[in-house]
């Protein structure tokens, strides 16, 4: 069981991603916004995850150019959008369970 | 600490270099990630300084991007060479404690069942005056010469599989040492311990399993001349694959999970 957001990343980055296809550098900042800073990690080892998932077969990518600057575009696949379901459950089952012990210690 | 975007990037290029085409990409994503941040932040009225400490800062450590690379699938040819070091090492250290144990078991079998169980002369050997000497049996008595000689063969059979058990307790302590020390990671981090506890279990257990077999068979056969030896052998073997099959078996029964 990971205890903290970043152990959560290929969850949370394919959810970004289910909104729209993004770049890098505005994956980082929905993650940012939308978790409201609890999701404060290294920013550069979202790249590493995006390539796994990448490899995985969850995401694709290509190349974009936005004026002068080059950037790499990730798009959920069908795959990813199955995982992503599948991750989702998982992880609102194990929330599910963790408040309840909590609840019950209180 | 890196205060620049362009000192930064040199880093990262130097920590990824070897991992090739996905390097190369993590590398560029990392300098279109921060020049897009510092720009933001230079727009919102931030010194182009401050923007790069702070966009750095976020980015995280040169060495946290490779290790998470590394992590995601991606080593280096030096990571990946030293973590087969460490596959090396400590399999070394292991096999030489097996030899160790081959040792062992050859004195208990010297011992308890007789020397020429575990090493013999040829029945057809002549024993010259002088190498009678040389076995300290100044009469030249025959008899008392093989006896010596078998003895000889049997202390080699223990001592030196022995001294080399020894050398090898001392490899793989050194090994579990050095997997304390953080700086010396990059060779003891082994490549996939699934991997590394299979192989091991396979590889000496299927082994010895092999020599005790022969060993068994001569035994059942009726041969009771060095059967010994490669009883010992089995049984060391066998002993080296316990070591690695708790590990293997855990990981082989949970693949699919």
């Amino acid at each position: 069981m990971q205890e903290n957001p970043r152990g959560q990343l290929d969850l949370l980055l394919l959810a970004v991603l289910r909104a729209r296809p993004a770049h890098g550098y505005a994956i980082v900042t929905a993650l940012i916004e939308r978790s409201g800073g609890v999701c404060d990690f290294p920013e550069g080892t979202v790249y590493p995850a995006l390539q796994k998932l990448e490899r995985e077969g969850f995401v694709s990518s290509e190349w974009e150019r936005d004026g002068a600057r080059k950037r790499r575009v990730y798009h959920i696949t069908r795959a990813g959008s199955a995982a992503l379901v599948k991750k989702s459950e998982n992880w609102k089952r194990l929330a599910r369970g963790v408040g309840a012990v909590l609840a019950w210690q209180e | 600490m890196i205060q620049t975007v362009d000192a930064y990037l040199d880093r990262l290029f130097d920590v990824l270099s070897g991992t090739g085409a996905r390097g190369r990409r993590m590398l560029f994503e990392a300098q279109a990630h921060l020049e897009e941040a510092v720009d933001h932040a230079v727009s919102s009225g931030q010194s182009r300084a401050d923007a790069e400490r702070a966009a750095i800062a976020r980015f995280g450590t040169p060495e946290h991007i490779a290790r998470a690379h590394a992590d995601a699938g991606y080593l280096s040819h030096t990571a990946a060479l030293g973590r087969v070091f460490a596959a090396a090492w400590l399999m070394t250290g292991v096999a030489g404690l097996a030899i160790g144990l081959v040792g062992i078991f050859n004195a208990i079998f010297a011992r308890t069942v007789g020397p020429s169980f575990v090493t013999d002369d040829p029945a057809d050997i002549i024993y010259s005056a002088q190498r009678c000497r040389e076995l300290g049996i100044v009469s030249g008595d025959a008899v008392a010469c093989r006896a010596a000689s078998i003895a000889h063969h049997v202390e080699e059979a223990v001592m030196r599989p022995l001294t080399v058990g020894v050398i090898a307790f001392i490899v793989l302590a050194l090994f579990f040492a050095a997997r304390r020390a953080r700086s010396l990671r990059a060779i003891t981090r082994l490549p996939n311990t699934a991997m590394v506890s299979t192989a091991g279990a396979v590889g000496f257990g299927g082994v010895g399993l092999a020599l005790l077999a022969y060993g068994a068979l001569s035994f059942a056969v009726g041969e009771r001349v060095e059967v010994g030896a490669h009883l010992a052998e089995g049984l060391a073997g066998v002993a080296a694959g316990l070591v690695f099959l708790p590990q293997a078996w855990r990981h082989v029964s949970t693949a699919d999970a």
